[in-house]
């Protein structure tokens, strides 16, 4: 995997988490 | 049919074209195809598909000018892109553009069925986040944080606000148990010189 790629994938991966994390916290989403 | 599920296939390879048609149909995504760049540009202008997937040689427009086109013209649409080995940089620079992912050929089913879940998911999420904060700078954009910068090649960008990590609490020093110098010394110390067994304490005499 390219150093470029390796990092995208992990920036990906960290935003997912975060927009889920902030998902969950909402309070609509019960 | 679901907006959602809505898919705007791109690919100048009749075989290959098909075979993603038949692994994104069978996932129940209602298929829209194209068989070259400008004839995908306006299907995407005319249908505006939650999902593109693009190979990135397609004939007429290629696929890194279509991506660009597309993420200008809406900046939700996810946009997977099919790549040979020998297309790998470009691929990578597609990500940098704001494409979700790259699937290489030949395609794996499950990789490309994953990744079209994964890309509407973020779309999803993306569209959410900028409803509940309007003002939060763009979470995704043309640039990603590890493009090098005018000012310095290859210089790391502070992450975005949203992104940075938090801190774990610190511990507050009566959970830790008290300080390290609270931790009497002298018992370690001790050990240490404490004779293992009696022949040690022989010898040690």
């Amino acid at each position: 995997m390219i150093v470029d790629e390796l990092l995208i994938v992990a920036e990906r991966a960290l935003e997912r988490r975060h927009l889920l994390i902030e998902r969950r916290q909402r309070p609509e989403a019960g | 049919m679901d907006m959602q599920r809505d898919v705007l296939i791109i690919e100048g390879d009749l075989r290959g074209r098909d075979a993603i048609h038949g692994i994104l149909e069978a996932a129940g995504y209602k298929c829209q195809l194209a068989e070259h760049g400008r004839e995908g540009l306006e299907a995407f202008r005319r249908l505006r598909p939650a999902l593109v997937v693009t190979a990135l040689n397609t004939p007429l427009v290629g696929g890194r000018d279509l991506l660009q086109q597309i993420r200008q013209e809406d900046r939700d649409a996810a946009v997977i892109m099919l790549a040979g080995v020998a297309d790998l940089k470009a691929a990578i620079a597609g990500l940098k553009l704001g494409a979700h992912a790259f699937v290489l050929k030949p395609v794996n089913t499950d990789e490309l069925r994953i990744a079209a879940e994964r890309a509407l998911e973020r779309r999803e999420l993306l569209i959410e986040h900028r409803k509940h904060h309007p003002d939060h700078e763009p979470l995704h954009g043309a640039e990603t944080r590890h493009t090098p910068r005018r000012g310095g090649p290859g210089r790391a960008r502070r992450p975005s606000p949203d992104l940075r990590r938090r801190r774990l609490p610190v511990p507050t020093r009566q959970q830790r148990g008290g300080r390290a110098r609270d931790v009497p010394r002298v018992a370690a110390a001790t050990d240490h010189r404490r004779p293992r067994n009696a022949n040690d304490e022989g010898l040690s005499k």
